[in-house]
């Protein structure tokens, strides 16, 4: 049986509050929560969100150090309107997104190492030849 | 009292912007004690042109400057200034703003104001005919951009933020103008920016995923996702911050370069125009 918490984003931030502030604490609530329990049900109680900078800040960010099905199966996201859900998603691909690439940055193989010659001395090698 | 006038162009507008920030450096930099804003020439005022030269007003009394404005000869924009709240906001005694359906009033905030929102949103629902989406969008783009004042201009001026829809042109157009630091100020103390001369660029890179000068916490989505979202609805988002503007628009980027000797943007101007119609 999967033990799952449960977050009502309208009892926890009210429903004319969605700052990036407010997102904080979801996130705080989220991280909680899962600490404890296998997954979470984050119910936005019909809210109307609209802001990249709560969603990111409380659910966005979280795809920065996890990987995306694992938190989409993590994190079950119920009552939340369908331009929120598709912001969301959006969201999340894009952190997503950005994971990836910090990851193969810091992966990647230095450049190879080139050694300068000085003019004069490719000529002469040239010449040589 | 001593007293410098500038003599305003005939159209506030985006396009317009090279003439009115001179008019506005012009204001500012101006030593005398009083500035005269001449607006009697002003045919057209839109959202950018008018929150711009609000923004100025208030730099200018914060600097100690009275001000002064002849009110523009044409009847229109005479009672458009009046119905949108600029009277009510420098005028002692002036006559408050009109709770029109096509306009929502001007605004000079601080933070993210839900009241503001919600008469914004309460214009788009009874006029507009705007699926929901779109009517969430607006309210994304309130918010974000309110939220970006707030976190990044570090002004205690605050910023203005007015909304206006043209039903005939079928478009809604939004501006949000602060004068506190700008964006190229604010990305060049990113290590990766610190050498970057042109302003065009820095306001592109402030668009793109993850750029952001928060160091306690990822950030540098919402431009992203304005920009985004305007350009899959076939808008456009102009930004215009100290010397450079780029004007995003649904098929191409158009960057205005900065000519030697034009003054300086004091702070960031951001306007967005959204299509009301349904585009094909």
């Amino acid at each position: 049986m999967i033990d799952k918490a449960y977050i009502n984003v309208k009892a926890v931030c009210g429903t004319g509050k969605v700052t990036r502030d407010d997102g904080a604490v979801i996130n705080q609530l989220v991280r909680a929560a899962l600490e404890t329990h296998d997954s979470v049900e984050l119910d936005f109680d019909h809210v109307r969100i609209a802001s990249v900078s709560f969603l990111d800040e409380a659910i966005g960010v979280i795809a920065l150090e996890t990987d995306l099905s694992e938190l989409k199966s993590k994190i079950d996201v119920t009552n939340i309107g369908s331009f929120d859900r598709r912001l969301l998603e959006d969201i999340l691909t894009s952190r997503a997104r950005q994971a990836r690439r910090t990851a193969s940055e810091g992966g990647r193989l230095p450049p190879r190492v080139r050694v300068a010659t000085a003019p004069r001395a490719r000529k002469r090698s040239r010449a040589r030849k | 009292m001593a007293s410098v006038t500038i003599t305003l162009p005939k159209l506030l507008t985006v396009g317009w912007s090279p003439r009115l920030t001179r008019d506005c450096a012009s204001a500012l930099g101006s030593s005398e004690r009083q500035v005269i804003f001449d607006l009697r020439r002003v045919e057209w005022i839109a959202p950018f042109g008018l929150t711009t030269l609000s923004a100025t007003i208030l730099a200018c009394l914060e600097a100690g400057k009275s001000c002064a404005w002849y009110p523009p000869a044409d009847p229109g924009c005479r009672s458009y200034l009046t119905e949108i709240g600029f009277d009510e906001l420098f005028l002692p005694g002036g006559d408050a703003a009109l709770h029109k359906s096509t306009s929502v009033e001007l605004r000079n905030l601080n933070g993210i104001a839900p009241s503001y929102l919600e008469n914004l949103i309460a214009v788009v629902d009874a006029r507009l005919s705007l699926t929901a989406d779109q009517r969430d969008q607006v309210f994304m783009h309130l918010i974000e951009l309110m939220q970006n004042a707030t976190d990044h201009a570090h002004s205690n001026m605050g910023y203005f933020v007015c909304a206006q829809w043209y039903p005939t042109k079928g478009t809604l157009r939004l501006s949000f103008v602060d004068v506190g630091l700008g964006i190229p100020t604010v990305l060049r103390t990113l290590p990766q920016f610190k050498t970057e001369k042109d302003d065009c660029v820095l306001i592109e890179r402030a668009t793109e995923e993850g750029v952001t000068t928060r160091k306690e916490r990822p950030g540098g989505m919402g431009l992203t996702f304005i920009r985004q979202y305007l350009r899959d609805s076939k808008g456009t988002l102009t930004i215009l911050s100290e010397k450079g503007k780029v004007s995003f628009q649904p098929k191409k980027i158009v960057r205005r370069k900065h000519r030697r000797g034009e003054p300086t943007f004091p702070g960031t101007a951001i306007d967005i125009l959204m299509r009301t119609r349904a585009t094909e």
